[in-house]
């Protein structure tokens, strides 16, 4: 029945797919290739009977037919685009402006084939260039640029506490109760918290990340499970039953193998018990799409996961940041008027916790909103140093280029005198620069994917950023953003060549003698090296900036020791501990430690110095009055062990350091809460000198008391100690105060007199031997992580040094290039000087002359492109001064000698060449 | 351009080619006949379609393996091809080959008759 309208069909898609091959194939084969394509449709579906199957075998043949018609007519067009063609086609083609170009482009690669040296440089050049910028691109999409991977996703909004400068503050969970109870604007409002979390069972000792999550948290962000079911509402009421969990996928796939009957099972988290109720689909990875969470448990078992015995109830506690769905049709700015109106509201029901507190807005991305102008600051570095170097790259390329054409010029000149028209030259030569650039974007976007792939593993190394992962893609719109930068570059270093193409055209090209110095090629060319030595020299100068304040910083001494000592992080209450349990489990390990041989001292404290923690206590401090109602003055603080300040050797000024005693009285508290008991006797505290300085000038501190809210006892001052450096290297001198306490939350300090190498292992063990299901989050050195701190300075400062050094070696390559060709142009000149009596030295001078005069204009204004990428820098330099002379020293001391050293060469070869050989040439 | 004149050198054929100039070294044929005969005679390891097997006869063709049978009658419509006699050396020497490398084969007694492959 459809015998002939499936014929028309075939008909038809066989002549679109004929078209698919080239002219000339078409023409030779066409008819027959009709004929067979019949024939072998013909013939199968005739050996099946059934109908059915018959239908299904028509198909199956008709596409593999199909499919090989277009594999094979784009191998055909592969194969002839590289031969050149018969007369006829090209006669055929005739000047078709699209035709034309094609045989451009024919040309372009047919030339390049035979030199593939030039080729391979120039676009392997290009390659490192465009794929770096494309693989800051794709990370760029997939943390700041794109919204979060989740239905109607410009509905998507964050939810932050604001008090004083503070924008991305946290909220307590009633503060969230009575937005969502009251609040108009939101189709669906939650409340989230990261928290750590260790995997025990089969997974024993896995740390991954979780979420701490409220009821209407998966449909905010409108997403369900692949698996399972997300949690509803009775996940949340007390006494429904145990702790659920909601697992991501690839925790799924990584860690249960992708089993099917994973749900239903429990499984054991911070040593407590959660039964796995649904998987997420794959891609979906929490709050963050950068950043990858991998369990989501309702925010009632807090308790479970992250045990601090607050009740959720606590006003006091700010701890979570919010994502909501607004309503359709609400706009952020009306949700943000509705919550000021709320928080007013709050402000006068509760004054003891919500005074000075409002709320705000912002809309949802894929990185911590705090996080964003970190994140553009350093990708807009790094995207400035990229391409920079492919602007050198660019003006490389565009050198050997020009002086191709040079080279060609008689070639051109007879085009041109032929008839061909100064168009058609320019797109001859645009033509072979589009190729070029399009093998550049090719290979860049091999490049793009193993850049992209070491920068997300640069940044995750990073403290804090452990689970990093953006969703890199090479999508279509990264392919078009590589295909578009080769187009833009090819454009920017074809189009001078080819308009000197043009010019050059015609008799004025034949007669002229190219090998005369000077003209306007010889200036562009010039153009091009000052432009690579100026690129290569702000790039060095940026590199040996942050390079000398990572040197600096790292020689800058902090006040206290910081080599031999080694640090182990730990989290104590994943692992079951209560603050008292803690206590204990800190001494014991303390006492193994200091067992150890080559261990002189160990101590632990609840913030590292210098390690990006902070903590901070309201004291009354006599005489003073602070700004809060209760007049306290917030003092930075840290909680430590004994033994401290002989650990990391912090010289005691006056007084003592704490004793066993100080701890007996100290021991139970939690460290926000280690003051609001009813305790009798004052805890001892150690001050620095700065505190000492700043609030009892004139007096004498020692014995002095401090009151602290809330509790009746207070504290006394009982020994001071020398400042130090707390949160950067660059800080003034600020007041510091040390508790004696613990907490769950703790930092060992093991000080040694040998190399760390060894007692990093034994750290580790001693403490599994406490405790083996204790995994410490990280054990370091401080020396390590102090140069943590230094991150991004280091990466920044290497990438552009490494670059830098590329973008060097392309210059001098473009000065070597151009001093050869003026040399071998030059020859007969230089030849006769020399048979005239010059002697070799006033050869040299007379050509380098003009080198050493390009590498100069390069120098100035790349100190210039310095002096204010420096200035770009300052907030990144320590003790660095953007303008430093010794790095601009070294700089220029550097360039100079590469690329004088590249044009010297050649200049020396023509110098020792025999003036007899060098009259007679030509 | 393929250089005709140039000297045969042994070479290892495609399968698909090797298969087309075996066919051909039998008599002429035209492109179906050539394609059922290629995939009969390749047990059905080789099967060309309609494309591959036009791409594979035009590169043949330039490499003056095979030409079209009617050619030189000047008969545009016979639409049947042979085996030049380049095409011809060409096949022979690479059965050569092939005669070679089974005969090392067996001397390493990878395998030999009666054996099969293992």
């Amino acid at each position: 029945m459809s015998e002939p309208r499936r014929d028309r069909v075939g008909g038809w898609g066989l002549r679109l797919l004929l078209r698919l091959f080239p002219e000339d194939f078409r023409h030779q084969y066409e008819d027959e290739m009709r004929e067979t394509y019949v024939r072998r449709l013909a013939e199968e579906a005739a050996c099946e009977r059934r109908e059915a199957r018959a239908r299904l075998a028509r198909l199956r043949l008709r596409a593999r037919v199909h499919l090989d018609l277009v594999r094979a007519a784009l191998l055909t067009r592969a194969s002839s685009w590289m031969r050149p063609r018969p007369r006829a086609a090209r006669e055929r083609e005739g000047d078709s402006m699209l035709g034309s170009l094609g045989n451009d482009i024919r040309h372009a690669l047919r030339s390049a084939r035979k030199r593939p040296g030039f080729i391979a440089v120039a676009v392997a050049t290009l390659a490192v260039g465009i794929g770096a910028d494309t693989a800051l691109f794709s990370l760029a999409r997939a943390t700041l640029l794109q919204p979060l991977p989740v239905p109607e996703p410009a509905r998507v909004v964050r939810l932050f506490g604001a008090s004083g400068s503070d924008r991305y503050d946290v909220f307590s969970y009633p503060s969230f109760e009575d937005i969502r109870s009251t609040s108009r604007s939101f189709e669906h409002l939650a409340v989230q918290r990261d928290v750590p979390v260790v995997l025990g069972g089969d997974q024993s000792g896995r740390a991954v990340s979780g979420e701490l999550v409220s009821a209407e948290y998966f449909a905010a962000l409108g997403v369900s499970a692949a698996l399972g079911r997300s949690l509803q509402a009775q996940d949340f009421e007390p006494g429904a039953g145990g702790p659920v969990v909601v697992l991501s996928h690839r925790l799924w796939r990584g860690a249960f193998g992708g089993a099917l009957d994973v749900l239903g099972t429990e499984i054991e988290l911070n040593r407590r018990t959660f039964t796995v109720v649904g998987v997420m689909p794959p891609g979906f990875s929490g709050s963050y799409a950068a950043f990858r969470a991998d369990l989501w448990a309702p925010i009632v078992f807090h308790e479970e996961l992250r045990p601090l015995g607050i009740p959720l109830s606590k006003r006091g506690w700010g701890w979570l940041t919010g994502t909501g769905r607004l309503a359709p049709g609400v706009t952020i700015e009306q949700a943000q008027a509705e919550l000021s109106t709320i928080a007013e509201r709050l402000e006068r029901e509760y004054p003891d916790s919500n005074r000075g507190i409002s709320f705000r807005l912002e809309p949802a991305s894929r990185v911590p909103e705090a996080t964003r102008s970190a994140a553009k600051g350093l990708l807009g570095a790094l995207a400035l140093v990229v391409s920079l170097v492919l602007l050198a790259a660019c003006a490389n390329v565009g050198g050997v280029m020009l002086g191709r054409v040079m080279d060609r010029h008689r070639e051109l000149s007879v085009r041109s005198s032929l008839g061909a028209s100064r168009g058609r030259l320019m797109r001859l030569l645009l033509a072979e620069a589009i190729a070029i650039g399009i093998g550049g974007a090719v290979l860049g976007l091999l490049v793009a994917e193993a850049t992209g792939r070491l920068l997300v593993r640069t940044l995750a190394s990073a403290d804090g950023m452990q689970s990093f992962a953006p969703a890199l893609e090479l999508d279509s719109a990264t392919v078009l953003f590589a295909l578009g930068l080769a187009l833009a570059t090819a454009l920017l270093f074809g189009l001078l060549p080819a308009v000197h193409a043009a010019r050059g055209g015609g008799l004025r090209g034949l007669r002229s003698d190219p090998s005369m110095p000077g003209g306007v090629r010889a200036r562009s060319w010039s153009a091009l090296i000052v432009a690579q030595v100026a690129i290569a020299t702000v790039l060095l100068v940026g590199a040996g900036l942050l390079l000398r304040t990572v040197w600096r910083a790292e020689a800058f001494d902090p006040g206290f020791r910081s080599r031999g000592i080694v640090l182990a992080s730990l989290g104590l209450s994943p692992h079951g501990y209560d603050e008292a349990e803690a206590g204990i489990f800190l001494r014991e390990v303390r006492a193994r430690l200091e067992a150890l041989p080559g261990v002189t001292s160990a101590s632990w404290a609840n913030t590292v110095p210098l390690g990006g923690d902070r903590e901070r206590l309201g004291f009354l401090i006599p005489g003073h009055r602070g700004s809060d109602e209760r007049e306290s003055i917030p003092v930075d603080c840290s909680m430590v062990g004994p033994g401290y300040f002989e650990t990391i050797e912090l010289p005691l000024l006056a007084g003592r350091t704490f004793g066993p005693g100080d701890y007996d009285v100290a021991f139970d508290g939690a460290f926000d809460g280690a003051f609001d008991d009813d305790r009798d006797a004052a805890r001892a505290v150690v001050v620095n000198r700065t505190f000492a300085d700043t609030y009892f000038a004139g007096r004498e501190p020692i014995g002095s008391m401090l009151g602290v809210p809330g509790s009746e006892a207070g504290a006394q001052i009982v020994g001071v100690v020398a400042d130090a450096k707390y949160y950067s290297l660059g800080e003034e001198p600020r007041p510091f105060l040390y508790l004696p306490g613990s907490g769950t939350s703790a930092v060992l300090f093991v000080a040694s007199d040998g190399g760390p190498g060894p007692l990093l292992a034994a750290v580790r063990q001693a403490i599994a031997d406490q405790d083996p299901q204790v995994v410490p989050r990280g054990v370091t050195t401080f020396v390590e992580l102090r140069r943590v701190s230094l991150f991004v300075q280091r990466t920044l400062g290497a990438l552009t040094g490494l670059l830098a050094a590329l973008a060097l070696c392309l210059s001098g390559l473009g000065l070597y290039g151009a001093v050869s060709y003026a040399v071998t142009r030059r020859r007969r000149e230089l030849g006769l000087r020399m048979a005239l009596g010059a002697r070799p030295a006033a050869l040299l001078r007379l050509v380098l002359g003009r080198a050493g005069l390009l590498i100069g204009f390069g120098l100035v204004l790349g100190f210039a492109g310095g002096l204010a990428g420096g200035r770009a820098l300052s907030s990144l330099l320590f003790q660095v001064s953007p303008f430093d002379p010794a790095t601009f020293g070294v700089t220029a001391l550097v360039v100079a000698v590469a690329v004088a050293l590249a044009s010297y060469l050649p200049a020396l070869d023509a110098v020792r060449a025999d003036p007899q050989v060098a009259l007679r040439q030509d | 351009m393929t250089d005709r004149s140039s000297p045969l050198e042994p070479v290892a054929l495609k399968p698909a080619d090797f298969h087309i100039l075996l066919v051909l070294s039998e008599g002429n044929l035209h492109g179906y006949g050539l394609m059922k005969q290629v995939e009969e005679q390749s047990q059905g390891r080789v099967r060309l379609e309609v494309g591959s097997l036009y791409r594979l006869i035009d590169r043949l063709r330039s490499q003056g393996l095979i030409e079209r049978a009617g050619e030189e009658d000047g008969d545009s419509r016979r639409r049947d091809y042979r085996i030049t006699g380049r095409g011809r050396a060409t096949l022979e020497l690479e059965v050569e080959r092939l005669r070679e490398v089974a005969a090392l084969l067996r001397e390493k007694r990878l395998f030999g008759p009666g054996e099969g492959s293992r």
